[in-house]
């Protein structure tokens, strides 16, 4: 009896483990022919077209790899990554942003690239600084920046020309700001109204932030998470506060309907012959809102506590999603996208590699004379970068729904002249802090 | 012939799955969903009142609402009388009627976003139609609409009126085409001028119309997102932020679906709580044809 209960199970058995070894068998085949499929998504349909050479050529060279692209708008990027994240169905690539980054990172939705980045990239080949003050959220690597941005100065050459100001010297602080900005602003109608302004400046991140860190300022008490300016931050923000409204070499906001679009306008119809905004608008300097005259970008000028150049510079970032099934070939196709050539890049955008920043490529006035003329003085930024991105910073400091909310409001009127400054840091710090407090309670 | 119980109910089974799945489902999901702390990226947490706590003791929930509430304010009347009195000329049958229905019906099928980028433009504090017009006057000084933190939230409650009067407008002419003609008739006669039929005549018969349009009105008042992301995004500051546009923030810009939730329903309060005193005094002051 026994013997033939244990010849009925070894009946029952052995087909099952043939069943299983065909099936291994099966999947082994399939892994040999089917090519691993990553989902790889971005926030600049601008740029898919570029992106998606640049995957064709790394499918040339990898066949045993294909990149699904999706190329999504900024406004519904965010939406869409989150809803996909609650759905469990990340992307495996995608890009990350700084202001973000701690989202994700709080709901496990990144892998941890920490020894990767350790173990293969080195700190001379990288703009590291970057990246530590972008990606580095408690000590690990969540994201690696494959080209960075920052704030600038931006400047109408003929303007000065035209009325004989010298330009920007290389270590111009701000009372060499002063004195151009008073320099170029005129009433050219005599109707006693000033139609020419030296400077235009309004609450926009971009426009306003580089001001405080070239004062080595900081207006967040980053260990205990609070909005907290320190003194060399209020003397930037004092110093942007009188250029409108005690030197009035800078419009009030509200005149001209300041916004990110508007104060491209008053540059490009030479009604501000300076403007700060980020590094990224070069292309459309060039391209959509075409400076029909000569330009220039400059650092932000020296405050009078000035330490070393430090760039408001932050990374545009990729990330792996926490649940990928293919992370090794993710990280490889990272590793292909950060050494993209300098043509790749969108103008105004720094290669976090390096070799690439560095290039004759990149320094396309040298290599096809393109203006600005100096713009590899970014890259010198690189190496002393800094950002005020937290959770919440979007909320916080007004930006895409919310842009004019937050710290921007308070900014903005202040400015307008409808606050003064004691109300401005009273009522920014209830709201500020009240939203920092949400976010890391 | 006896029908079966059900049979009845077979007829009425379409439009109630759809009245479940669309409505009354998600308005449940929503309910419970205000009881959590859900960002999205994670699976939510119970935390009971905590959200609406929170909100009760935030000053700018409190400043959203009383916009909210103002925007109303300047939106419902608009609409009940400035389409009345359209439709009561246009009801008068002069010529060009059509076109005139065309015209004052074109912004209600025009998309809010180009109605919104139009309507910036003419606002615009340096370049815009309306400051040039001023400037041309003599006005030397003229407002920032969209950027004066006292006047942004009227601007757009002044656009978004103009680009619905025209739907109200058609409701009304429907209501004034079912006053009998003989009453106008018998008024005349009686030796009634315009101004007295319209007061005595139009606007008591057109009460039930009258009722409808400010409940619908209203609650076309608490759905102002797109004129507003399409104006001002809230701003000046939170100047011009609705509760329809709050939620959205805290649902799409943060992520918080929990708190965004409670925002949702604190909106459904309100506009029940507004509908049912409508509903409750209606009969003082709505006429019907007895």
């Amino acid at each position: 009896m026994k013997k033939l209960l244990y010849l009925f199970f070894i009946s029952l058995i052995t087909p099952m483990l043939f069943a299983g070894g065909e099936e291994e068998k099966k999947a082994s085949d399939r892994t040999m022919q089917e090519p691993v499929v990553l989902e790889y998504w971005m926030w600049d349909p601008n740029f898919a077209q570029q992106e998606q050479a640049m995957i064709d050529r790394y499918e040339a060279s990898h066949p045993n790899v294909r990149i699904r692209l999706t190329a999504l708008d900024p406004k519904s990027y965010w939406t869409k990554l989150a809803t996909m994240a609650a759905a469990n169905k990340m992307p495996d690539v995608f890009n990350m942003h700084p202001n973000s980054v701690e989202d994700f990172v709080d709901q496990n939705a990144l892998l941890d690239l920490t020894d990767r980045i350790k173990n293969e990239f080195t700190p001379k080949e990288y703009f590291w600084s970057v990246m530590d003050s972008s990606f580095n959220v408690g000590g690990k690597y969540y994201s690696v920046p494959f080209a960075w941005v920052g704030s600038l100065i931006y400047y109408n050459k003929d303007l000065f020309d035209k009325y004989g100001v010298a330009y920007p010297s290389k270590g111009w602080d701000w009372n060499e700001f002063l004195d151009k900005a008073k320099a170029l602003t005129m009433d050219l109608t005599g109707d006693g109204r000033t139609d020419q302004w030296g400077y235009a400046v309004f609450s926009r991140y971009a426009v306003y932030d580089g001001w405080i860190l070239q004062n080595n300022g900081d207006y967040l008490n980053r260990k205990k998470r609070t909005w907290d300016p320190d003194q060399n931050a209020k003397e930037a923000i004092q110093f942007i506060y009188d250029l409108a409204n005690k030197y009035k070499v800078s419009p009030h906001p509200k005149s001209y309907d300041l916004d990110k679009k508007k104060i491209k306008v008053l540059f490009q119809q030479e009604t501000a012959a300076m403007i700060s905004e980020g590094s990224w608008n070069i292309k459309f300097m060039r391209e959509d809102l075409k400076a029909d005259f000569d330009w220039n970008i400059a650092y932000f000028p020296r405050g009078p506590h000035w330490k070393k150049d430090t760039m408001h510079a932050w990374a545009d970032g990729i990330a792996i999603s926490a649940t990928s099934k293919n992370p090794k070939a993710a990280w490889n196709f990272i590793k292909y996208i950060l050494q993209r050539p300098a043509d790749d890049y969108y103008p105004g955008k720094v290669p976090f590699y390096k070799k690439e920043a560095f290039s004759v490529a990149w320094d396309d006035f040298k290599s096809k004379g393109l203006p600005p003329e100096q713009k590899t003085i970014i890259l010198s930024y690189g190496e002393n970068a800094r950002h005020f991105y937290t959770k919440y910073w979007k909320f916080w400091r007004g930006y895409a729904s919310a842009e004019g909310a937050g710290l921007s409001e308070f900014i903005d009127a202040s400015l307008n002249g409808d606050i003064s400054l004691a109300r401005f840091y009273k009522d920014a710090n209830k709201e500020i802090n009240k939203i920092l407090n949400k976010a890391y309670r | 012939m006896k029908y079966k119980w059900f049979v009845p109910y077979l007829f009425i089974l379409l439009a109630m799955i759809g009245l479940f799945v669309f409505r009354v489902g998600p308005l449940l999901f929503a309910g419970s969903m205000s009881f959590t702390d859900w960002s999205t990226f994670g699976s939510p947490t119970w935390v009971g009142l905590e959200n609406y706590t929170e909100f009760l003791k935030d000053s700018t929930f409190w400043k959203v609402v009383g916009q909210t509430l103002l925007f109303s304010l300047i939106f419902v009347p608009t609409i009940v009388f400035i389409s009345l009195i359209l439709a009561v000329l246009l009801n008068k049958g002069i010529r060009g009627t059509t076109v005139f229905r065309a015209i004052y019906f074109a912004p209600v099928i025009t998309s809010t976003i180009a109605v919104g980028i139009v309507w910036r433009w003419i606002f615009g504090a340096d370049i815009g139609l309306l400051n040039y017009l001023l400037r041309s006057i003599g006005i030397a000084d003229p407002p920032s609409w969209l950027s004066d933190r006292r006047l942004s939230l009227m601007v757009v409650a002044f656009v978004f009126a103009w680009k619905r009067i025209g739907y109200y407008m058609i409701i009304y002419l429907a209501g004034l085409q079912d006053i009998p003609r003989t009453l106008y008739e018998a008024a005349r006669i009686d030796g009634a001028g315009p101004f007295s039929l319209f007061r005595k005549i139009t606007v008591p018969l057109v009460t039930p119309t009258m009722f409808f349009i400010m409940i619908m009105a209203l609650v076309d008042s608490f759905k102002n997102f797109d004129i507003i992301y399409a104006m001002t995004r809230g701003g000046p500051g939170r100047a011009s932020t609705t509760l329809s546009y709050y939620i959205y923030l805290h649902a799409f810009e943060l992520f918080q679906m929990g708190q965004a939730a409670t925002l949702s329903m604190v909106l459904l309060i309100i506009v029940g709580t507004v509908s049912v005193v409508n509903f409750y005094y209606r009969s003082r002051w709505v006429h019907t044809q007895g």
